[in-house]
C-alpha cells in the first residue's frame, strides 16, 4: 500500500526533474508521451485489474475527449482551452454512464465485442459527420492551454510536461482513492467472484458502472491532453493502434496493480522508439516481446514484484 | 423470523422444489436434509433470490420479500455460502473477511475520493472485526495465505468466515461439512452451535453429515424428490421409518 504510493510519488518527481533539466525536445515528447500513456493505461487498468471486464473499445472515451477538446476549443465555438480539458474528461464519463448502462449488464466475450462496436461506431462517426468534425481531414491548429503562457519556461514542450505531471497526478490520486476505498473493494469482490459479492450485499451493477464512469474520465483526460499537445485531432484517435497500445502497456506493467501502468507505459514508449531502427519489423518484434510476457509473467512486471515482495503491496495493514 | 411457504421451482417439466413450508425462528438451528437432487440448494438459492421462485412466497420478518435480488437479501441480513467453494481466490484469508464486510464499510460514492475521519473508524473496526472472525473460525494462524492455497477444509471454514464478515441475522451455509474429515467436522459442529446469540440470530443449514446435522439443530426439515417428507426434532426424525426409506430405501 505504501510502496505503490511511494512508487507514484516517485515516478511524478523523477517526471518533474526531467522535464526541468532535459534540454532536448526529443526527450521531453517521449516524457510526455510516457504521461499520456500513463493516465489512459492507468484509466483502462481499473476496469481491466479491479472489475476484471475487458473492455475492448476503452479507445471510445480517449477519443471523445480528444474531440471534445477539438469541437469546444475551436474558433468557431470558442471556448478557452484550459476550460475544456476537465469539460472533456466530463464528456467521456457521460458516455462512460451511456455506454456502461447498456454494456455492463453483459460479461466476458459479449462485453468485449459490444465495447469494441462503440469505439467503432465513434470513429465512423468522427469519420464521416463532416460538419462537425471535418471528417477525415481531422480538425487541425487545436490550441494550447493560456495557463501555459503565464510563465516563459511553460513555453513549448517543457509545458506540455508540466501539464502532464499535473493531469498524471490527478489520474494517481483518483487510482489510488479508488482502489484503497470501499468501492474499490467492493469492485475487487465482483472481479474475484461474482456470486460472494453478491452474497455479501454487493450490487454488482452499480459499482462496475461507477468504476466504468471514472474510468472514462480518466481516459478522456488522456485524450484531452493528447489533442492539445500534437494539436490535431483526426478520427484515427478512436482507431485499434491506441488500443492495442493501451492493453498492451497494462498487460506488460501488470493488471491489477497501480505502479503496473506506469511500468508498462515507460517500458512501451522506450521500446517503441528503440524498435524504430527496425522500421516494419518492430510491430513484429514488439508481439514476440508481449507474447514472451504474457507467457512467463502473465501478471505482469509488477505482478511479478507483488508476488515476490507480497508484503508491500498488502492493501490492509496489519492489526 | 423467516418464513417460507408453498415455495415451488420448476425449470420445464422438473418440479424441483414443491410445495415447502418452513420457519427459521429466532436463535435457533434449522436445518433441512434430504438425499442429492432432493431440491435443498435449490431452497437456497429461491430464498437468496439467486432464483425466481414459480410459486410460493418467502417472508422475512413478517414482510414479504419473495424474489428480492440477491444482495437486497443480504443487505436485509440474510447471508449464505455456496454448495462449490466460493472464496476471493487471489486474497488473503483475511482479506477475504475484510471484503466480506461491504454492508459495514460501505460509503456513499463520492466519498471514495474524500474520506473522512468516519471512513477511517470504519475501516479500524473492519480490521478489528476482521481479526476476531479469522481467530473464530480458527484460521487465525492462516491470515496472510492466499486463499487459493488454502487447503479444502480451510477454505470451508474461510467461506464460513465471510459469511460472518457480511454480519447477517440469518446464516445459511450450504454443506458446511463437505470435504472436512471427521475431526474437522466435530470442531466445525462446535463452531455453529456457538454462533447463535453471539454472532448470528439464527441459522439455517443444508448437509449431509448426519452426526453434524444431529448434534447442532434445533428443528429439521427433510427433503424428497422436491417435497416435504418430514420436519421435528432431531430426535423424532431419527425415528422416522419414512426418513430411513429414503436414505436407505425400502426394506425387503
Amino acid at each position: 500500500m505504501k510502496f505503490e504510493r511511494n512508487f507514484l510519488t516517485g515516478f511524478l518527481l523523477l517526471a518533474a526533474l526531467l522535464g526541468v533539466f532535459i534540454q532536448s525536445d526529443y526527450l521531453l515528447h517521449i516524457l510526455t508521451l510516457v504521461l499520456i500513456y500513463a493516465i489512459l493505461a492507468s484509466s483502462l487498468n481499473l476496469i481491466v485489474g479491479y472489475v476484471g471486464e475487458f473492455p475492448l473499445g476503452h479507445v471510445a472515451f480517449f477519443g471523445l475527449g480528444a474531440y471534445t477538446v477539438a469541437i469546444l476549443g475551436a474558433p468557431e465555438v470558442g471556448m478557452p482551452i484550459t476550460l475544456t480539458i476537465p469539460l472533456a474528461a466530463f464528456v467521456a464519463a457521460a458516455f462512460g454512464w451511456l455506454i456502461g448502462r447498456i454494456t455492463l449488464r453483459l460479461n466476458g466475450p459479449f462485453f468485449v465485442i459490444v465495447t469494441l462496436a462503440f469505439a467503432e461506431v465513434l470513429r465512423l462517426l468522427a469519420t464521416n459527420w463532416v460538419s462537425l468534425t471535418n471528417g477525415p481531414m481531422g480538425i487541425a491548429g487545436i490550441g494550447h492551454p493560456a495557463v501555459l503562457d503565464m510563465a516563459p519556461w511553460l513555453q513549448g514542450k517543457r509545458g506540455f510536461v508540466a501539464m502532464g505531471i499535473v493531469l498524471a497526478a490527478l489520474t494517481f490520486f483518483i487510482a489510488y482513492r479508488l482502489v484503497h476505498s470501499s468501492a474499490g473493494r467492493a469492485a475487487v469482490t465482483l472481479r474475484e467472484n461474482n456470486y460472494v459479492a453478491q452474497s455479501v450485499g454487493i450490487d454488482p451493477f452499480r459499482y462496475s458502472m461507477f468504476v466504468f464512469i471514472v474510468a472514462a474520465f480518466l481516459a478522456g483526460l488522456a485524450g484531452a491532453y493528447y489533442a492539445t499537445y500534437i494539436s490535431f485531432v483526426g478520427p484515427e484517435v478512436f482507431g485499434f493502434p491506441f488500443t492495442a497500445t493501451m492493453i498492451i502497456i497494462v498487460l506488460l506493467g501488470g493488471k491489477g496493480t497501480l505502479s503496473g501502468p506506469v511500468v508498462g507505459a515507460i517500458a512501451v514508449t522506450l521500446l517503441e522508439e528503440y524498435l524504430r531502427e527496425f522500421k516494419e519489423l518492430r510491430l513484429s518484434l514488439f508481439g514476440i516481446i508481449v507474447m514472451a510476457v504474457v507467457l512467463f509473467a502473465p501478471d505482469g512486471v509488477m505482478g511479478y514484484v507483488r508476488h515476490r515482495f507480497q508484503s508491500l503491496f498488502r492493501r490492509t495493514s496489519h492489526a | 423470523m423467516l418464513e417460507v411457504k408453498g415455495l415451488s421451482k420448476s425449470f420445464g417439466g422438473i418440479h424441483a422444489v414443491q410445495d415447502i413450508d418452513f420457519t427459521v425462528p429466532e436463535g435457533q438451528i434449522v436445518s433441512l436434509i434430504g438425499p442429492n437432487g432432493a431440491g435443498k440448494t435449490t431452497c437456497f438459492n429461491l430464498i437468496t433470490g439467486f432464483y425466481r421462485p414459480t410459486r410460493g412466497q418467502v417472508l422475512w420478518d413478517g414482510a414479504e420479500v419473495t424474489a428480492s435480488r440477491p444482495c437486497r437479501m443480504a443487505q436485509k441480513g440474510v447471508i449464505r455460502t455456496f454448495q462449490k467453494t466460493n472464496v476471493l481466490r487471489s486474497l488473503t484469508a483475511f482479506e477475504n473477511i475484510v471484503h466480506a464486510h461491504y454492508l459495514r464499510g460501505r460509503t456513499p460514492l463520492w466519498r471514495t475520493f474524500w474520506p473522512d475521519a468516519r471512513v477511517a473508524a470504519a475501516e479500524a473496526e473492519i480490521a478489528e472485526s476482521s481479526t476476531a472472525i479469522l481467530e473464530l473460525v480458527g484460521l487465525g494462524r492462516r491470515r496472510d495465505v492466499e486463499a487459493s492455497a488454502l487447503s479444502c477444509g480451510e477454505l470451508r471454514l474461510l467461506e464460513v468466515g465471510v459469511a460472518l464478515g457480511a454480519k447477517p441475522r440469518l446464516l445459511m451455509l450450504d454443506e458446511p461439512a463437505a470435504g472436512l474429515n471427521t475431526r474437522e467436522a466435530e470442531g466445525l459442529a462446535d463452531l455453529l452451535s456457538g454462533l447463535p446469540g453471539k454472532w448470528v440470530e439464527s441459522l439455517l443449514l443444508v448437509e449431509h453429515n448426519m452426526n453434524l446435522i444431529m448434534r447442532v439443530s434445533d428443528h429439521v426439515v427433510v427433503m424428497n424428490f422436491g417435497k416435504k417428507l418430514a420436519a421435528g426434532t432431531p430426535a423424532q426424525i431419527q425415528a422416522n421409518p419414512e426418513v430411513l426409506e429414503a436414505y436407505m430405501g425400502k426394506a425387503a
